[in-house]
């Protein structure tokens, strides 16, 4: 007959492997099989193009999920759309944290949807990982379970900065800016970085709104202040519109545009590449999203888009964050609490996501943890090009 | 820079000279504002895409074809939808044309919704340059086309039976009834050829703003404005606003502020109404919108 002690001892390893059970079941969003995971982005409305990044997301857990998922937990993933407004953006936060209950939020697109939601999401103790919108005021002051995966709007605006003044006899710096906060983001920054880098206290600055089909002023302002170098801060049909007139009115200086927009995508809108010469774009990414170095990561997305949606750039602007998540989620181990996932977040260290340009660190003060950004543009022979500095291309 | 900013902004108004001109012919007819034909815009410029791209019918064809498709769409909204509520408050036939307007952008939205899509160009994209000054085909032509229509229209509403039967639905439908004008059916065909008309501006503004659901928002309030200030219901006003309107917003963005182009029409039209409410040409009158 087995005394107390010992039956105690024998049972202690059902109750211990019971326990961690219990304590991934009370985790909100986990049970023994699944992990749930809320993806926020526009997937309706004028700027549901940028929805691809959401569902590339989407992929990217289903990739993982083919190979067996994480400790035995299959991804289930649930879209949430923002439509980029931000009451709807509320209203899908609001409904991933209430009533479906995700463990974590990965995604965020608009920039101005993610500041409003923000506080809604801090509050709830939800662990949300940014996925795209740049807005470096949505995770700063830093908030214990918000997490910015990708380089925020300071970042790619001291990339523009920089790569504008590398261009030699660049002094005369003009902006041509939307007037919301996403554009205001990317603007102040820049405008900060110029002073304080290069001592350019004097920026041509001119404003285009949303919705603008002729910069036929904005152009001869711009042409008329006989700039170096001008920086573009447009969402993407604005930008084709400006570079449409833009080569129409001969206003042929060097442009870097933000992201916001998506570069073949512009392309295509105008028609060929002419318009492009002479105009870069900020690039997260360490290569050309066809290139070899990318091509594991971009088949793996490409198999795995939700039925109906099709591949785009946009696709690539989300995914390098699930990277990091997935990676947190294996160090953890199966107990799996929001609390160890914040605090495995907190000491990820020069994690290499394999896609984004630079490697990724956060740390308790810092929870922006991505910094590193090139440049995309065609080079002198017309081949399109990854590029550190002014013609210096990436390695 | 001057010379640029006129003719672009002359180019930029025979846009909203055509939107405006389609608003004062159903205006004219039938008394309503229809805040809804922005859409009608997007919808013949969707309908024509959808017959080039996707069913690979030739361009003009698939020009006519749209162009009759949004006929028989405005007369059936008039018939259906706005007929009923004649005899009811005019605001309410504002509401009902806004409705179709939106549930026309919904329905693109459904199929379009995360695309903006290069138009199909109906005329070559040739830039020509005059000295300092930049001018493009697509300029040409759209300034061209609304100064034809504004000619043809005059002709109709100035010179021919339709327009005295206009003028004298417009005056009083049941004085028309009363001497046998079918008042139904020529607030339908009112309805139809400015819904056509609407299908022609989507055809030619697409292909130099892109193709997108939401393309309407922006021009609706334009060639609202270019109507307050030409005159509601008049034809030439609405061409003379709508390019006036146009080159008051390069100026303004150009020489004062680029932040002004999008507030000039809202600016247009305060200060008509506030100083001029009648506008450049139009005629004083009550109207109940």
């Amino acid at each position: 007959m087995l005394t107390l002690t010992r039956r105690l001892l024998l049972a202690l390893p059902m109750m211990l492997a019971a326990a961690g059970l219990a304590q991934a079941q009370d985790a909100p969003g986990v049970t023994e099989n699944t992990i749930k995971i809320g993806i926020l982005a526009p997937f309706s409305g004028p700027n549901a193009s940028f929805g691809a990044a959401g569902y590339g997301v989407a992929a990217y857990y289903q990739h993982i999920n083919k190979q067996g998922g994480v400790h035995g937990r299959q991804f289930e993933v649930i879209l949430s759309d923002t439509a980029c407004n931000e009451a709807t953006g509320i209203a899908a936060a609001r409904r991933l944290i209430s009533q479906d209950e995700v463990f974590l939020i990965n995604g965020g697109v608009c920039s101005g949807v993610c500041l409003a939601i923000r506080p809604i999401i801090e509050e709830s103790g939800v662990p949300w990982v940014i996925s795209t919108a740049a807005n470096q005021n949505i995770s700063e002051p830093v908030a214990d379970n918000i997490f910015h995966a990708i380089q925020t709007s300071r970042d790619y605006a001291d990339a523009m900065g920089r790569f504008a003044m590398s261009k030699p006899g660049t002094e005369k710096i003009g902006i041509i800016a939307h007037t919301n906060e996403w554009a205001k983001g990317y603007q102040d920054p820049l405008v900060q970085y110029l002073k304080d880098e290069h001592g350019i206290e004097q920026v041509t600055e001119v404003t285009m709104e949303r919705g603008s089909n002729d910069a036929t002023a904005q152009v001869l302002s711009l042409r008329q202040a006989d700039l170096d170098f001008i920086v573009v801060i447009l969402y993407e049909p604005e930008l084709a519109v400006f570079l449409r007139d833009a080569k129409l009115h001969g206003l042929d200086v060097p442009k870097v545009g933000s992201l916001g927009a998506d570069f073949s995508n512009t392309q295509n809108r105008l028609g060929g590449k002419e318009p492009m010469q002479g105009f870069y774009m900020v690039h997260q990414y360490r290569g050309l999203l066809d290139s070899p170095v990318l091509a594991d990561f971009r088949e793996a997305i490409t198999e795995n888009l939700p039925e109906g949606q099709s591949f785009t750039d946009f696709s690539f602007y989300g995914p390098g964050s699930a990277v990091a998540v997935v990676h947190v989620l294996e160090q953890i181990g199966p107990d799996l609490t929001r609390e160890k996932f914040i605090e495995a977040m907190e000491n990820l260290q020069n994690f290499d996501t394999g896609v984004l340009a630079g490697t990724m660190s956060f740390s308790p003060d810092d929870h922006q943890g991505v910094s590193d950004v090139n440049v995309i543009g065609y080079d002198e022979n017309g081949e399109l090009s990854v590029f550190s500095a002014w013609g210096e291309k990436a390695k | 820079m001057l010379a640029q900013l006129l003719v672009s902004g002359i180019a930029q108004g025979a846009i909203y000279a055509l939107v405006a001109l389609a608003m004062t012919v159903i205006y004219r007819a039938t008394t309503v504002v229809n805040f809804g034909h922005g859409d009608l815009l997007m919808a013949g410029a969707f309908s024509v895409y959808v017959f080039v791209v996707l069913l690979g019918i030739p361009y003009l064809v698939a020009a006519g074809l749209g162009l009759l498709l949004l006929f028989v769409f405005g007369y059936l909204v008039q018939r259906q939808l706005i007929q009923p509520m004649l005899d009811g408050p005019h605001l309410a036939l504002a509401m009902m044309a806004i409705a179709v307007g939106f549930a026309l952008r919904g329905i693109a939205r459904i199929y379009w919704g995360r695309e903006v899509l290069p138009f199909p160009r109906i005329f070559p994209a040739d830039v020509y340059v005059l000295g300092d000054v930049v001018v493009t085909s697509g300029n040409l032509i759209v300034t061209g086309v609304a100064l034809t229509l504004m000619l043809v229209l005059f002709a109709v509403f100035y010179l021919s039976p339709v327009g005295k039967l206009a003028q004298a639905v417009f005056q009083s439908a049941r004085g028309a009834a009363l001497v046998g004008i079918n008042v139904p059916r020529f607030y339908s065909i009112a309805w139809g050829v400015g819904a056509a008309m609407a299908a022609l501006g989507g055809i030619l503004i697409a292909p130099m703003t892109f193709l997108y659901p939401d393309m309407s928002v922006w021009i609706l309030i334009r060639g609202f404005a270019a109507m307050t200030l030409g005159g509601f219901g008049s034809l030439h006003g609405a061409v003379v606003g709508g390019l006036l309107l146009g080159v008051m917003e390069l100026l303004l963005g150009a020489y004062v502020s680029s932040s002004l182009i999008e507030i000039t029409s809202y600016l247009v039209i305060i200060l008509v109404l506030l100083f001029r409410p009648a506008g450049l040409f139009g005629q004083r009158q009550v109207v109940r919108v």
